[in-house]
């Protein structure tokens, strides 16, 4: 019987054996091509392009648009018996479309819990019910210290998690919603289709070992 | 890593991207051939992981970490190309040896062949990490780091997975059914 320090010792010389150069073509062949696959950015204010601003600075810049705005203020807007000029107030611009009334909104949270070794993520709560046959809808919150990690809203069954994991993982496998990535902190709110009685599973393909709770469907 | 190097491809220069492609590719590949013990699907892999990296690099916030992100990505390729090709199958089902054991020289072309069998049991999950701790020498925590996983679902990953390694070579040192009836 072969102890477990033995075994570890086998393992790791049978891994030395193997590749360990990649062959000059398949690099040749990423590099040719690049010019087809563009670089996906973030929103210019998080890709680091302005350089972070010392605090004392900050304050300075602050005051003076406080500053600004009091000038501008005592100078230019209409008092009661005064002539100056008037400002005419802002036309309301129109709101994105509220969702119907009647849908049920499921609120669900991705929760971050940090570590000395990078922290982990969770769905808060793990489970979640829905009525059969009706449409409804999951508010996704992003808390802001995982502002700029992608995170998203499938909806999957136990076989097709089962069966399609790698796929999953890979955003390319068989579910019965796919939803968007979000990119930033904030409430993404998914529409989700009518399903059937049933229980499912709700995951976030990038966190798909930790961001997985089940949908109750009775 | 050259995090000035991340940071110039992070902003789209090729011939930065090239030069950092020299420096992890090999890597790359070698983890990815570690895992997917198939030469045509590690460099496939390795490909699709390059070119994920190339088109994500400006998400990525801190350079520093630029290792290992890359890894993550790659495990990502591993996934991806174990489930485009019917070369790879997690449930391999093995017929008993019946190959008798001629002296300890060939004891350990047996131990080869039977963690070879044994890992290509495993699933993608558990070989990355078996992978990036005992090849890469990666710490449990920085495994958990690369792979977006709690650190218990990697003690547990390795558990179960060395487990089955153990399970594979001990398997090898039974006695064949012809043994075991003379």
């Amino acid at each position: 019987m072969k102890t477990e320090r033995e075994t570890t010792r086998i393992v790791r010389s049978w891994l030395e054996i193997g590749a360990d150069r990649l062959p000059d073509r398949v690099l040749d062949s990423v590099l040719e091509q690049l010019p087809q696959h563009r670089q996906r950015r973030r929103p210019l204010l998080r890709q680091g392009r302005f350089s972070p601003m010392n605090p004392l600075a900050k304050t300075a810049i602050a005051a003076a648009a406080v500053l600004v705005v009091a000038v501008l203020g005592y100078n230019f807007l209409p008092r009661t018996g005064s002539v100056g000029i008037s400002i005419p107030s802002p036309t309301p611009s129109p709101s994105p479309p509220a969702p119907s009334s009647s849908a049920l909104v499921l609120n669900l949270k991705v929760v971050y819990t940090p570590s000395a070794t990078g922290g982990s993520v969770k769905w808060a709560p793990n489970t979640l019910s829905a009525p059969a046959d009706e449409a409804f809808q999951i508010a996704m919150k992003v808390p802001q210290e995982l502002n700029g990690d992608t995170h998203n809203l499938w909806i999957v069954t136990p076989s097709q998690l089962e069966t399609e994991r790698a796929a999953i993982v890979d955003r390319t496998g068989e579910a019965i919603f796919r939803g968007g990535d979000s990119l930033e902190y904030g409430t993404k709110t998914y529409d989700i289709p009518a399903l059937k009685a049933g229980t499912y599973y709700f995951v976030c393909t990038y966190y798909l070992a930790s961001m997985q709770g089940t949908l109750t469907v009775p | 890593m050259d995090t000035e190097l991340v940071r110039r491809a992070q902003h789209g220069d090729e011939q930065a991207f090239a030069s950092l492609a020299v420096v992890v590719g090999d890597r790359l590949h070698a983890v990815a051939h570690r895992i997917l013990r198939d030469i045509e699907l590690a460099e496939d892999a390795t490909q699709r992981a390059l070119l994920s990296i190339w088109q994500d690099l400006p998400r990525l916030r801190d350079p520093a970490r630029f290792d290992a992100w890359s890894y993550r990505l790659l495990v990502r390729a591993c996934y991806a190309e174990a489930r485009r090709t019917q070369h790879w199958n997690p449930s391999l089902r093995l017929l008993p040896t019946d190959e008798p054991e001629t002296g300890e020289g060939l004891g350990s072309v047996f131990d080869r062949d039977q963690l070879e069998r044994g890992f290509r049991r495993l699933s993608i999950d558990h070989r990355a990490v078996v992978v990036l701790h005992h090849y890469l020498d990666l710490p449990l925590e920085s495994v958990a780091e690369t792979l977006g996983v709690p650190l218990g679902t990697v003690r547990s990953r390795l558990h179960y997975a060395m487990r089955g390694l153990r399970a594979a070579l001990e398997a090898d040192a039974r006695p064949t059914a012809r043994e075991a009836t003379r």
